[in-house]
């Protein structure tokens, strides 16, 4: 979704149009779901706070000013808020720190060997690394969305994103995750 | 592998992260309801009940704080309460001297027209002469012409200090003031306010005032000096001794023309009581037996003995009165006399006047807090305003950190 078409359909939402919500709804919610799954490794949770981000989203939408930010990031900074909160109260040792699933069910790597490896990767990367790889795969955020809400400069944004990726490149030669 | 790969497999991976949540619909719907819900919420009124309250909550609060936190700001030199306070005063002396004021001179009056003069007058415990002086001399107030230019400049002055060793800065003025030949009216100190009235040359006040200025920084001292040329009430002596002189003087010769004028008619009623003896003693004289002509001198005697008492008593009569004028002209006379010792003396009162410095020093302990507020004037309202601010900003910008 281009972000002239986005920006129309805030306007109508902020009037209160549903199908225009739903468009939007359809549009994020996979990427915002996905950031929430890849980061929480909980179903419900995640569900909670994907509707809890919406929620929020659809009481603030009148305050949303489209000059600032794109509905999308300004979502996905709500949900990092979210997280935060739901971290803030319970800890979330066990969730980051799963164990990157076992590479030895050949079944498992046919059907999913992309999504695996790159889980083991992710999962081995430092949270920063693993911040700005979900932001910049997942959530499908562009170099400037992602410096906003990080609050970093876009430069600084980009060089991250190539450096998580260098990294991600050196941490797969070493453990020759794509010659199996 | 190569860069390119490992971007592509987290693309595809990205991509294969991307999904919808399996109570999907469940989800939307509720998101549909919250936004109906939402959109009610809106035509009913732009600003929900409990926001409009945080935010007047917080004016109100920024309100109490502006105006209770409101610093004493800092007073201008020429209001600091010192004992000299020629503001206040000017309005009274101005109401009670533009009043207009006559008096009579054997005839003549002088009235002075409303003039609206005012000068200082001094609190302290002085000489207090001035009062007297000014009172007197009112009556004869004229405003001064520009074409005299003379100068009899009275010079008030007024100083106030803040430190936090009030007694050892108020021993250190005095000793000041004694140095430079100063007298020390009235005086009181306590641990935090002291108050010093003073009498200084006029010759050594300008070192004084250097002096003392330099015992606290400047922002702690603060000064107001004061002068008034007093050719008004100069002008007004030179005017009343001019008109007691000449007053004094027509007296002598009214005194002087009635003596002539008494000498005169005491002359001439003498000169008819004379007559009258001599006429008397020759009718007296005569020695006739004739009855008709006896007759005739007892009746001319008759006559001139009557004459004879009637001008004695003219006599005693025009003693009498002239006694009593020259009585009266002689009181007017030495009351002339009196006014001119008076003047004579308003003026020598008045060239002290001109010739020092009658000023009042007040020393006020400071605490610290004076001390920022001297430094940083607005720091109560600064703090207010940032604690409004602080208020509405944590309020209205929620604190998302968006570090890694």
């Amino acid at each position: 979704m281009d972000k002239k078409t986005e920006i129309l359909l805030i306007k109508q939402a902020q009037k209160g149009n549903k199908d225009a919500l739903g468009r939007l709804w359809q549009e994020i919610t996979p990427k915002l779901y996905g950031y929430l799954l890849n980061v929480l490794k909980n179903k419900p949770l995640a569900d909670d706070i994907l509707s809890e981000t919406w929620l929020k989203a659809i009481n603030a939408l009148d305050r949303y000013k489209p000059s600032q930010a794109r509905f999308s990031a300004w979502l996905f900074a709500i949900a990092r808020n979210q997280c935060r909160q739901y971290w803030r109260v319970n800890q979330p040792v066990g969730l980051e720190n799963i164990e990157p699933a076992k590479l030895s069910d050949s079944s498992q790597l046919e059907k999913t060997t992309v999504k695996i490896i790159a889980d083991n990767i992710i999962e081995r990367l430092d949270k920063k690394d693993r911040e700005l790889l979900r932001l910049k795969y997942i959530a499908q955020l562009s170099h400037r969305e992602i410096a906003a809400l990080l609050e970093i400069s876009i430069i600084s944004a980009r060089v991250y994103v190539h450096r998580a990726l260098k990294r991600a490149k050196n941490l797969a030669n070493q453990l020759n995750l794509y010659e199996i | 592998m190569k860069y390119k790969k490992i971007k592509k497999e987290f693309s595809d991976w990205g991509k294969q992260c991307r999904q919808m949540p399996n109570s999907n619909e469940t989800l939307q719907q509720k998101i549909m309801i919250a936004l109906e819900k939402n959109s009610q919420a809106k035509i009913r009124g732009p600003i929900s009940l409990w926001r409009f309250s945080f935010a007047l909550g917080a004016m109100a609060l920024a309100l109490i704080l502006f105006v209770n936190l409101r610093p004493d700001y800092p007073q201008p030199i020429g209001s600091i309460p010192v004992a000299i306070d020629y503001s206040n005063q000017e309005s009274e002396k101005t109401a009670n001297q533009t009043s207009p004021a006559s008096i009579s001179y054997d005839g003549k009056e002088i009235s002075s027209p409303e003039i609206g003069i005012s000068y200082g007058q001094y609190t302290s415990g002085g000489s207090g002469s001035s009062d007297s002086i000014q009172s007197k001399i009112a009556r004869w107030i004229q405003p001064a012409p520009s074409s005299d230019t003379r100068e009899f400049l009275k010079t008030g002055f007024g100083a106030n200090f803040k430190t936090r060793q009030v007694q050892k800065l108020t021993q250190r003025i005095q000793t000041a003031i004694r140095g430079h030949k100063g007298r020390i009216d009235y005086s009181s100190i306590n641990e935090k306010y002291a108050n010093i009235s003073f009498v200084i040359p006029k010759s050594s006040f300008y070192a004084f005032k250097d002096e003392i200025q330099d015992y606290v920084k400047p922002r702690f001292y603060s000064e107001s000096q004061y002068s008034q040329n007093l050719l008004t009430q100069k002008r007004a002596i030179e005017t009343g001794t001019n008109i007691a002189t000449s007053t004094k003087a027509d007296l002598q010769k009214q005194l002087t023309n009635l003596t002539d004028a008494h000498n005169k008619t005491v002359a001439e009623i003498k000169k008819q009581l004379d007559n009258f003896s001599y006429n008397i003693y020759l009718l007296n004289s005569e020695n006739t037996t004739n009855t008709v002509r006896l007759a005739q001198i007892k009746s001319s005697l008759n006559y001139y003995y009557g004459q004879t008492n009637l001008y004695n008593q003219k006599l005693k009569d025009a003693i009498a009165q002239y006694d009593k004028n020259k009585n009266s002209l002689n009181q007017k006379i030495q009351a002339q006399d009196k006014q001119l010792a008076d003047l004579q003396t308003q003026d020598s009162q008045l060239m002290n006047e001109v010739e020092t410095v009658e000023g009042s020093i007040t020393i006020a302990w400071v605490s610290v807090f004076d001390i920022i507020e001297i430094y940083i004037p607005y720091y109560k309202t600064l703090i207010g305003l940032l604690v409004a601010v602080l208020v509405i900003l944590m309020f209205y910008v929620r604190p998302r950190s968006l570090d890694i």
